[in-house]
This record gives C-alpha cells, sequence and structure tokens, in this order.
C-alpha cells in the first residue's frame, strides 16, 4: 500500500488539487474579458433601433446589422469604424448613449448609420470590416474612419472577424487594390497555400477522423462538464493575472509612452490607403478623423512621433478627391474624460486616455454632424 | 492487437496512406529475410530497399521542390511553359517511418540484427503508434526484444508514462502553442523591417517553440511507450544547457543523429560501423574521433582512418543531407551547412579549447553556444533563402541595433523563457534530482509541479495545432 502510494501519490494528489481549482474557478460568476481591459468604469454600449443592432462588436452580429439596414431601407448608409472609444462610456448612467446612437439619430430622415467597433482595432481590420459590409449593404454613402495613434501599434486580423476574409467579394475587392499588395498577400496567406510560388506541396485541409473526433469529444464535454465549460475563463484569468504582473514588475501605466512599432505602423498606414482607394473607386465619401484624446496630462505618446502620424495621414487624406480629414484631438474637454482601475496588482485607479463619457460622446457626435453640414448631404447622397 | 492499434491510430489521420506505410515496411521485411537467406546477394537485396524507401520519399517529399526548381533553371533559359500543376500529399510520419526501416534493412546488412520472421513483430518495430509519427528513430536491436518479451503490468511504468505524458503536454500546449503566434507574426514581417534585436529575438523564440513542440512529442511518445513497459531511448537532454556545438549535437534530437551518424556520416568517411544504437548523437562525429571503430577492429580500422579533407567533405555533405530531411527548401540545406560550418569551427578551435581551464571553458563556451546554436534557427523557419540571408545580414550591422519592430511584450517572453530554460536544468541538477535521496521532499516537489502542469495542461488543452515535425 506504501509502495503504491509513493508510486502515485504526486499523479492523485496533483489531479485532485487541479479539480479543485478547476471547481473553484467554474464556480466564479461570468468574467466578460472585453469590459476587463476597459475598466469596471467604462460601460459597453451598442445601440438598438428598430429592434436591430445598429452598432456591434462581433461577427455573429454582423447578420442583424445588414438586415436591419435592409429592413430600415434609407437607401443611404453611413458607415463608422471605430475602437472601444465608440463604443464605450466612462462613468455610464442607465440612459447614455455612444455618438453613434446620436448622429444616427440626427441624420435619420436622410442616412442611416451603423457602426462597427472593436477593442484595438487596426486599420488592417477596418478595411476587411470595409470590404465585407460594402458587398453585403452596397448601399453606403458615407465612410467614417477615426485613427487612433495607439492603434497603429497593433496588427493583423483578429480570430473573431477572420473567416469575413473567407467571402469571395472580400477577396476579390482586397486583391485588386493596387495600394497595399503586400499587406493583402500577408492577410490571406494563410488562407490561400497557393497564393505564392510556382509549385507548392498540397496542404492538408480536409478535416480529418482525428479532428472530428477530438471537435466530438470537446463538444460533449464542453455540454456536460462545468469544469471543462470553465477552461476558457480560467485562460482569460490566467493572462489577465500575467498582464497585471507585467505592468505591476514594470510599472506600466496607461501614461507610459508607446514606442512606434515601425512594420505594424507601415501596415496599418497602408490598409488606411487601402480603405481610401476602396472608398474612391465606388465614390463613397469618407470623413477621417484624429480621434479625441485626453490633452490636460501628458499623452502617452512620443509627441514627434504622434505630429509626424498627423502629418502623414492629412496628406495622404488630401490625395484623394473624396476625403475629408478633421482633427478632433482637443473636442472633448478635460472634465468629460475619466479614470479606470488600474491594469496593475494593486488598486489605485489611472488616468483613461481613450474612452469619455457621455458628454464627450456628445461633443463627438456634434462635431461629425458639423462635418456633414458643411459637406452639404445632397451631394453625398 | 498492438500491430492493429497501430495502424488503426495512423488511419486516424488518414486511411489512404496506411498501405504507403504497409508497402514500405513489407518490403523491407521481405529483402531482410532475403539478405539473411541469400548472403551473396545482400547488396543487391540493400539497394531494392534503400531505392523503395528513398523512393517514396522522393515522389511524396521531394518531386514538388525538384520540379518547381527544374522549372525555374528552365524559366531562366528562356523556357516559359508552367509548370505541371503536381497535387501530392506529404503523409504523416513518412520521413521517420522510411528511416526506421532502412535502419533495419542496413542493420541485417550489416549482421548486427537477425531478421524477424515474425511480420506482426516486425510490423509492431515500425509502426509502434506512440513514435510512428515524429519517432524517436528507433532500432530494432532497441525495441524488438523488448517487444519480445511482451512486457508485463508494471504500476512504476504506468506513473513514470502518466508523467512523462503531462510534461510532454505542457511543452506542447501550455508553452510551444502560446509561443508560436509570436513566432508566426515576427517571421511574417517583411525582414527588411527587422532590427538585429528582433532577429535575436526571433532566433531565440522559435528555438524554444521548436524545442519545446519537438520534445514534448518526444515525451509523449516515451511515456506512452513506458504506459506499456516499453523503455525508449531519451531524444533530448537539455539541448540549451549546451556548451559546446558537440555538446548540443549529443542532446539534440539523439535519435536522428545517431542515425545520420551511423548511417551516413561514418559510411561516407568509409569506416564501417561495427554496432549501431541510438545513443551519443553526433558527439563522436563533431569529435573527429568517430572513424575510430568501434569494439575490437581497432586496429584493422585505424588503418582506414580518413584524411581531414575526406571527414571535413563528409561533415558538410551528411549535414546538408540531414537538414534535406527536414524539408524540401534550400532553407533547410542552409541550416545544415551552417551546424556543419560551425562544428569544422569549433574542430579547429578545440585545441586551444582544450587549454582552458574546465570553469571558463564551461561559462564561455555556454555564452558563445547559445546564441550560435539559436541563430541557425533562422534559416530552419524561414520561408525561403532571402529571407534568411536578409535576416542573419541584420545581425553583423551595428546600426541595426537601435529600433524594434515588434510587441514588447515579444522580447519580454523571449527573456522570460531564457530564464526558465536555463533554470529548469539547474533546478533539476540542484534540487530534483538531489531531493530524490529524500522520498519525504521529493512527493512534495513532486506533487506540486505536477499539479501546477496538471493545472494548465487542463486549461490550455485544445486541438488547434498539430506538432512541427508532423510535416517532416
Amino acid at each position: 500500500m506504501n509502495k503504491i502510494l509513493n508510486i502515485f501519490g504526486p499523479l492523485f494528489f496533483s489531479v485532485t488539487f487541479s479539480l479543485l481549482v478547476m471547481a473553484g474557478i467554474a464556480r466564479q460568476p461570468k468574467i466578460k474579458f472585453s469590459e476587463v481591459a476597459l475598466g469596471a468604469q467604462n460601460t459597453s454600449r451598442f445601440a438598438v433601433r428598430d429592434g436591430t443592432l445598429i452598432h456591434i462588436q462581433k461577427r455573429k452580429d454582423f447578420p442583424e446589422l445588414i438586415s436591419g439596414v435592409k429592413s430600415r431601407n434609407l437607401g443611404n448608409t453611413i458607415l463608422w469604424l471605430g475602437n472601444s472609444q465608440l463604443h464605450a462610456i466612462n462613468n455610464a448612467h442607465v440612459n447614455d448613449e455612444t455618438a453613434v446612437a446620436k448622429v444616427h439619430d440626427f441624420l435619420l430622415g436622410e442616412f442611416d448609420t451603423v457602426a462597427t467597433s472593436y477593442p484595438n482595432a487596426n486599420l488592417q481590420e477596418h478595411l476587411v470590416t470595409l470590404a465585407y459590409l460594402h458587398n453585403k449593404l452596397n448601399n453606403i454613402k458615407v465612410l467614417i474612419v477615426p485613427l487612433v495613434f495607439d492603434d497603429l501599434r497593433e496588427t493583423g486580423i483578429r480570430d473573431d472577424i477572420q473567416p469575413l476574409l473567407e467571402n469571395p467579394s472580400v477577396a476579390e475587392q482586397l486583391k485588386t487594390l493596387q495600394c497595399c499588395e503586400n499587406l493583402v498577400r500577408g492577410v490571406f496567406s494563410d488562407l490561400d497555400p497557393h497564393s505564392s510560388g510556382v509549385v507548392k506541396q498540397e496542404i492538408e485541409t480536409r478535416e480529418t477522423l482525428q479532428d472530428k473526433t477530438e471537435k466530438f469529444l470537446d463538444q460533449i464535454l464542453e455540454r456536460n462538464s462545468i469544469i471543462w465549460a470553465s477552461r476558457e475563463k480560467a485562460r482569460g484569468l490566467f493572462f489577465l493575472q500575467l498582464y497585471r504582473l507585467r505592468n505591476t514588475v514594470f510599472a506600466i501605466t496607461p501614461q507610459t509612452k508607446r514606442a512606434v512599432i515601425k512594420p505594424r505602423y507601415k501596415a496599418n498606414i497602408e490598409a488606411f490607403k487601402g480603405i481610401l482607394e476602396l472608398a474612391n473607386r465606388d465614390a463613397i465619401q469618407v470623413v477621417s478623423y484624429i480621434a479625441p484624446l485626453r490633452t490636460d496630462v501628458k499623452p502617452p505618446y512620443d509627441l514627434a512621433a504622434y505630429t509626424s502620424f498627423k502629418n502623414e495621414v492629412r496628406i495622404l487624406c488630401s490625395q484623394f478627391p473624396n476625403v475629408s480629414f478633421f482633427d478632433f484631438e482637443r473636442i472633448v474637454p478635460a472634465e468629460y474624460w475619466g479614470l479606470k482601475n488600474t491594469t496593475s496588482l494593486n488598486t489605485a485607479q489611472e488616468i483613461d486616455f481613450m474612452h469619455f463619457m457621455e458628454p464627450g460622446h456628445q461633443k463627438l457626435a456634434n462635431a461629425i454632424v458639423e462635418v456633414f453640414r458643411s459637406m452639404n448631404l445632397e451631394n453625398v447622397r | 492487437m498492438l500491430f492493429m492499434a497501430s495502424v488503426t491510430f495512423y488511419g486516424f489521420w488518414r486511411w489512404d496512406f496506411v498501405p504507403v506505410m504497409l508497402f514500405s515496411a513489407m518490403v523491407d521485411y521481405f529483402v531482410s529475410l532475403a539478405m539473411q537467406k541469400k548472403q551473396e546477394h545482400r547488396k543487391i537485396l540493400l539497394s531494392i530497399s534503400l531505392l523503395t524507401n528513398l523512393g517514396l520519399l522522393f515522389y511524396f517529399k521531394y518531386l514538388l521542390f525538384f520540379v518547381e526548381n527544374s522549372w525555374s533553371v528552365l524559366n531562366y533559359f528562356g523556357f516559359s511553359q508552367s509548370p505541371p500543376v503536381l497535387n501530392i500529399i506529404l503523409p504523416l510520419g513518412i520521413s521517420f517511418y522510411t528511416f526506421q526501416t532502412i535502419s533495419y534493412s542496413i542493420d541485417v546488412y550489416r549482421r548486427q540484427t537477425q531478421a524477424i520472421s515474425d511480420f506482426v513483430l516486425y510490423g509492431c518495430y515500425v509502426m509502434f503508434f506512440p513514435q510512428l509519427v515524429a519517432g524517436p528513430i528507433l532500432r530494432a536491436g532497441e525495441v524488438i526484444p523488448q517487444l519480445q518479451e511482451r512486457p508485463q503490468f508494471c504500476s512504476e511504468n504506468i506513473a513514470v508514462g502518466m508523467k512523462r505524458i503531462l510534461v510532454g503536454l505542457f511543452l506542447k500546449v501550455v508553452l510551444a502553442d502560446n509561443i508560436a503566434p509570436l513566432v508566426d507574426e515576427g517571421f511574417s514581417i517583411e525582414a527588411t523591417q527587422l532590427s538585429a534585436i528582433d532577429v535575436w529575438t526571433l532566433a531565440f523564440l522559435f528555438g524554444f517553440q521548436i524545442y519545446f513542440d519537438f520534445s514534448a512529442y518526444s515525451h509523449i511518445a516515451l511515456g506512452s511507450a513506458r504506459l506499456m513497459g516499453i523503455v525508449f531511448p531519451e531524444n533530448f537532454r537539455f539541448p540549451y544547457s549546451a556548451t559546446s556545438p558537440k555538446d548540443f549535437w549529443s542532446r539534440w534530437h539523439i535519435s536522428l543523429s545517431s542515425w545520420i551518424r551511423d548511417y551516413l556520416y561514418l559510411p561516407l568517411m568509409g569506416a564501417r560501423v561495427a554496432s549501431s544504437g541510438t545513443q551519443g548523437g553526433l558527439e563522436k562525429v563533431v569529435d573527429g574521433t568517430a572513424s575510430l571503430p568501434l569494439g575490437k577492429q581497432t586496429k584493422k580500422m585505424n588503418q582506414l582512418s580518413p584524411s581531414n579533407a575526406q571527414r571535413t567533405k563528409a561533415l558538410f555533405l551528411t549535414w546538408a543531407i540531414m537538414g534535406f530531411w527536414h524539408g524540401a527548401n534550400w532553407t533547410f540545406v542552409l541550416w545544415g551547412v551552417y551546424h556543419a560550418a560551425c562544428i569544422f569551427g569549433y574542430r579547429c578551435l578545440r585545441p586551444f579549447v582544450k587549454e582552458m581551464p574546465s570553469t571558463w571553458r564551461q561559462v564561455l563556451g555556454w555564452f558563445i553556444t547559445l546564441p550560435v546554436m539559436m541563430l541557425g534557427w533562422i534559416p530552419f523557419r524561414a520561408i525561403d533563402l532571402q529571407q534568411a540571408f536578409i535576416m542573419l545580414r541584420k545581425i553583423f550591422y551595428p546600426q541595426a541595433y537601435f529600433s524594434l519592430g515588434m510587441r514588447e511584450n515579444t522580447y519580454l517572453v523571449a527573456l522570460v523563457l531564457l530564464a526558465a530554460v536555463v533554470g529548469t536544468e539547474c533546478i533539476d541538477r540542484q534540487i530534483y534530482q538531489p531531493s530524490k535521496k529524500i522520498p519525504s521532499l521529493c512527493f512534495i516537489l513532486e506533487t506540486a509541479l505536477l499539479t501546477v502542469v496538471t493545472v494548465l495542461v487542463f486549461v490550455f488543452l485544445r486541438p488547434i495545432t498539430q506538432f512541427i515535425y508532423f510535416q517532416f
């Protein structure tokens, strides 16, 4: 008995402890990790009109957004692409709404305003979203593209929207863009084994019996075991704690200066060119703006790089006749910005440079409406 | 039952490729029996075995590469036809099972092992499912006697096997799979935009990824076999703690490097191999002592000792072939030649290194060997030669050290992993191994370690990626 305990003891106890840990995680309330990243002071709001979403974040909501536009049948659509600034409200009250909802309501007689926004969205993702919705909606007349300097540090297409690339019309539109051939080739390289080279070894894409078995077992366990089903939550918690630990060890705060990552910056600028070229090709009016930024404290950017970025996109926009460029950096006053919970292991609060309160959304909406007034809407229609 | 289980296991991937594997196995089975009976025809029979196995390997693995390169040459001379579209799927594990069957035939040819008349037993050796798709590449003499004995149930084997499987899963699903996106992203960046620091970081990160990924498979294979009472030789021994290229190659993918030593390097030098086995890797090859025969034949073989030029030629040729074994791409050949050059350099420096005090030799050796070995992963992972050369060139330009092309986390992860890899070997040597003398301490340490490993494996276990070595 003693021998068996010595041999199997560590295995037995480790499995028991592991199950207890997992059971503890499974009992914790559901965590929305996209909200955790925003901080407790920020609330995501996705406006609904006539029973359908006009502002979405996930791929699963695209059909609802598209059917809503079709059922309202207003003929002219404004598509607003953005990051979490567009859907998060700092210190939100129950009925507070985002700038998207406000612009939608204000222009309702003439335009149907809809939006997609992803946390830390990069311009490559906006390009793919535009190519997809342009084909599905057919009637996009105006495109609003905020330019967030911080998001140019992001790259790639997130898993949730990657399947949009499998749509043949998206591929067709993107592959005919002349300004960003390298970028598009990179985006599709994972999907198309024959995209480069003369003859390539056939890559096995057919689902094998092994794949099917694994999926089947995974689904069965997911349905029948709360411990198995809580693994995603555990993964999220694990990475969240690692993220907090990193921020604590290296004293990273929202005010820590973020360096420009040149290859990512270049890829995003290329994607922005792609957005402008795609819009120009189909006579879509583009309103592009430098996103509002908290300006009463030092921003987390290298000022020279930030100024250079603003100049670069301003010049780029001026090369296209259908593009209007605005600098909204200072339109939201300091009092409409808030704090958020720290992203380190201590409990202090930190300055939020990205998300503002409801009056901030009102300011942004007003600025957009003002732009539309100045653009002479009849021409757009 | 084991034979059927192995065939079924392979069929789980694709049934239609089971006959290819059976064909390769059967050819060597009959050829070896015939070699034993008709000693005078051994050479012809061995040629049949080699032609069959290498032919299969050429068709499935290298034909597309050959066509592509031929067409490039023809295009250069003005031939402007489109290349034929070939639809060839690489059968899983073909590089491993063909090498295993070749080694069996050669061992029979060399009279180092007896041909087996029991096809099921032989089939179990070739297709033994734990190591079928990515090694370790086993020798008949090491496995068949164990299979013949029909090992009995043993609780210790079960416990050891389960622990190894858990550790393997940890290395794969927790470490390798989470490093993979960082490496993929880095290598997808245009090489010209990367800085020298990026190149070093990617070299280290991919070095860790492939080590965790491949050693994970080996752990799982060794563990699964152990559950059945079969003991496989170790395939990895903390390779990144190596203090010289010689040391590295006695710690990395030992079963392949030993195979290459016994069936390629030594024959290329004209040396005869008295016995072979999955031990020692390329250690002796690096030393230059591999030309010395083993066992009783010492005197006779010393007379056949090859010249330095012959040894160097064999070294570079062996490594180029070893690189090519990994994949049909010039980048793998470059990887092989790079290692040959490292070993050649080490051979030249060896007389001076020997003079150094032992501690200095160890410390300095590790500081030089680790980055040199890691840099070798750049051509291994690069998409083409152009990318490999651009990246490798970067490290020689001082001005390329002043910018960063990736997210800060990438560098941080590389540093943490480096510390972890070095730390693990130290912990193993200084704490874990000594703790085995105190059962209660060992019990607590193992329980704590296995709890962390089990939780993380459970949380990260997802059917998302294959093992890297499945493609070879």
